[in-house]
């Protein structure tokens, strides 16, 4: 019973990944994003993963799609400004491409040894450890153990992320250093302002 | 099914202290210094206006001091000829090959900080910032060579491509800086995407995210690695590299970043971000597809490296040279010499793929000899064009540069000697390094990438000297006003160094050769 959920969701998983990016408004395809997220979560419980399942639907699905929808609706974007001027030449091609990938991928997995002797989904795990290894625990242990550098590491990523978003998006607090120094300087002064009008 | 997946196999006692913080110090003195400079700018005073010559100076003065710190550590570890050291639980290794290739970042982030002070202080954002996200990308790239697993790849990676994102565009008011930054950051996101899902696909394969379990895998581990999800992971993470190092198909960020930056940082990312990027591909190579002792644990997957590596330098020879013969802007012509020189260096990850442990020359001596001069080039082309600027505008196009030998001398014969080296016209470092890569190619019978590059480097001798000619040759046209450079010391200095050494490294290759042998993967 496990196998054919499994299955079911791995297919409406993909039919919620194509209607994603193939709606016009970006609001409908933030709330199929979510039922993406909603779907990969159930498998990773088939897959006996509870903790990345939990973690999918807590950040993902939840944080993360709040902040995409806020971000939309701030942006306020009328139909006009959506349309986009992609050529039909490039957008078959690059279907094609992607459809290239899949098949690729999906010749790989499907010649795979690993994949064809893959254990049954509804059999009990026999070793302990790997029974517990998708449990909070077991993560627990790994991220201070062995992955402990890769975890502080990622505050540096954090950090760079957040004095990069604070550089490109702070108001300049002051006039620009003398008035009229540079020529470049009103051109940018008039982009900015252009950006802030927009903004609003 | 024991040990299926090592990734939760924690050790019973871990064991992190302070040795593994002291193997990893060039990359905490980095890390604080970026930090230091955050909280620096803070207790320094806005200039006044008219800006004052020396600026924010302390800010220049401590990020320097940083990359000095961490270069003499560097070399001093290349010098105690160390032997590779593994910390974190595995997390990293650091062994000569990653002291050298952090060494030419660390170079990169120098050069990049002595000429951003008059760079920044034209434009009037002279910040911390800016020296911070230099000093994080740099220890990134540290970190992402000496990673010695999955996770550490990709979060390094990550981080590093992110700081550099940010400083495409940190020239936030500049439109072309903005658009630049934002391509750079859509396309690499999408490159990471691919990275990430190779790297997935090859633990799955191997059941492991440490290289040196991987190795042990490919060597003949029980179960054996699985050879169609190999292939299908090294596929897509060769696919995610290419894109970081700008090779042909995944190239076309490339002029866009390029020309949006501002020359120091365009300098910076064409050595840093292409020396840690090929560290990192070069590890892969040989790891995956090395004719190594250990031997390939996977020939099919050592044939579709060695076919993709070679067919990607191929065209990215061919490609980047040809499409730098059209160009107008300087800037851009070496955006485009800079995807050629990838072609270049890749010819030397494919050589490297075929060196045998035990034989004459170890994997990769030819790319990292390469890359010193290479490093050197280009930042003392990029710092040229941004110290020649005048207020927010570099010296770009190719029109600008015509009189340059009348009314600075100095400047057109280091650029001189850059182009003629960039050319590989002897005896300067970048004939050298041809030279090894190509000598290197053909001992390894792939004598037909060796031709393409000897071909292409003669197509690309018309452009670099184009840009001569109009320094030396042609009159000067109206354009832009002789800026005075008298307090601009900073980028003097970065120039004057970069083509000394170029000439230097041209006189005596031998022993930078030697070193570059006893850095290389063993």
């Amino acid at each position: 019973m496990d196998s054919s959920v499994f299955h079911i969701c791995g297919l409406l998983s993909v039919a919620a990944a194509a209607l994603v990016v193939t709606r016009r408004n970006p609001v409908y395809s933030t709330i199929y994003l979510v039922l993406f997220f909603t779907l990969i979560s159930l498998e990773f419980l088939i897959l006996r993963a509870p903790f990345l399942a939990i973690v999918q639907v807590l950040v993902y699905a939840g944080a993360i799609m709040v902040l995409f929808l806020f971000v939309i609706m701030l942006l306020n974007l009328t139909p006009e400004e959506l349309r986009e001027d992609v050529s039909r030449s490039r957008k078959v091609l690059s279907g094609a491409f992607a459809a290239l990938i899949f098949v690729l991928l999906a010749a790989a997995i499907r010649r795979s040894d690993t994949v064809r002797d893959a254990p049954n989904l509804v059999a009990p795990i026999e070793d302990p450890g790997l029974a517990k290894a998708g449990e909070a625990p077991a993560i627990g242990t790994a991220l201070f153990t062995t992955h402990a550098l890769a975890f502080e590491f990622s505050s540096i990523l954090i950090l760079v992320a957040i004095v990069g978003a604070i550089h490109l998006t702070k108001r300049r607090g002051r006039a620009a250093p003398s008035g009229q120094g540079a020529p470049a300087q009103g051109t940018g002064e008039q982009v900015q302002a252009a950006a802030e009008a927009s903004g609003t | 099914m024991n040990g299926l997946f090592t990734i939760l196999d924690a050790p019973a006692a871990p064991a992190i202290g302070w040795d593994d913080l002291g193997g990893i110090l060039p990359v905490l003195v980095l890390l604080a210094t970026g930090s230091l400079a955050l909280v620096l700018d803070l207790f320094l005073k806005e200039e006044a206006s008219p800006p004052v010559p020396a600026g924010k100076w302390p800010l220049s003065f401590v990020s320097l001091l940083g990359t000095a710190v961490a270069g003499a550590l560097l070399c001093g570890h290349i010098g105690a000829a160390g032997k590779p050291w593994s910390g974190f639980l595995g997390a990293v290794q650091v062994d000569l090959f990653s002291d050298a290739i952090g060494l030419i970042v660390v170079l990169g982030a120098a050069f990049c900080l002595l000429g951003a002070g008059d760079a920044l202080r034209r434009r009037g954002i002279e910040q911390g910032e800016f020296h911070a996200l230099v000093l994080y990308a740099a220890a990134s790239m540290v970190l992402f060579v000496q990673s010695a697993s999955l996770v550490m790849v990709f979060l390094s990676l990550e981080a590093l491509s992110m700081a550099v994102y940010i400083l495409t565009a940190f020239q936030r008011d500049e439109k072309r800086a903005v658009e630049g930054g934002l391509k750079y950051f859509v396309l690499g996101g999408l490159s990471s995407g691919f990275l990430l899902l190779g790297l997935a696909f090859i633990y799955g394969a191997t059941r492991s995210t440490n290289l040196t379990d991987i190795a042990g895998a490919l060597a003949g581990g029980q179960p054996p690695a699985d050879s169609s999800l190999l292939v299908a992971g090294l596929g897509l993470t060769l696919i995610g590299l290419a894109f970081k190092v700008g090779a042909f198909p995944f190239h076309a960020w490339v002029p866009d970043a390029y020309e949006g930056a501002m020359s120091v940082v365009t300098g910076f990312m064409a050595v840093a971000v292409k020396a840690a990027s090929f560290g990192v591909l070069l590890r892969v190579a040989v790891l995956f597809g090395g004719a190594g002792a250990s031997g390939p644990g996977s020939p099919e997957a050592r044939g579709a490296l060695l076919a993709g590596i070679s067919g990607l330098a191929v065209v990215t020879m061919i490609f980047g040279n040809l499409a730098a013969l059209a160009q107008s802007s300087a800037k851009r012509m070496l955006a485009y010499s800079a995807i050629a020189h990838t072609g270049y260096l890749l010819v030397g990850a494919v050589s490297a793929m075929e060196a045998r442990p035990g034989g004459e020359q170890a994997a990769g001596a030819g790319l990292l000899f390469y890359l010193f001069p290479y490093a050197l080039m280009s930042l003392g082309a990029f710092i040229c064009l941004s110290h020649l600027g005048e207020g927010a505008e570099d010296r770009e196009s190719i029109d600008s540069l015509r009189g340059l030998a009348e009314r600075h001398p100095a400047h057109a014969l280091a650029l001189l000697v850059i182009m003629v080296s960039f050319a590989g016209i002897p005896p300067t470092a970048g004939f050298w390094g041809k030279l090894f890569i190509f000598r290197e190619a053909i001992a390894t019978g792939h004598w037909e990438l060796a031709l393409v590059g000897i071909l292409t480097s003669i197509v690309s001798v018309y452009y670099y000297l184009r840009l001569v000619v109009a320094m030396y040759m042609l009159p000067q046209e109206g354009g832009l006003p002789a800026p005075s450079l008298e307090a601009r010391i900073g980028g003097k200095l970065a120039l004057a160094i970069a083509a000394i050494a170029v000439v230097l490294v041209g006189l005596f290759p031998g022993i930078f050769f030697q070193i570059s042998a006893a850095c290389a993967l063993r």
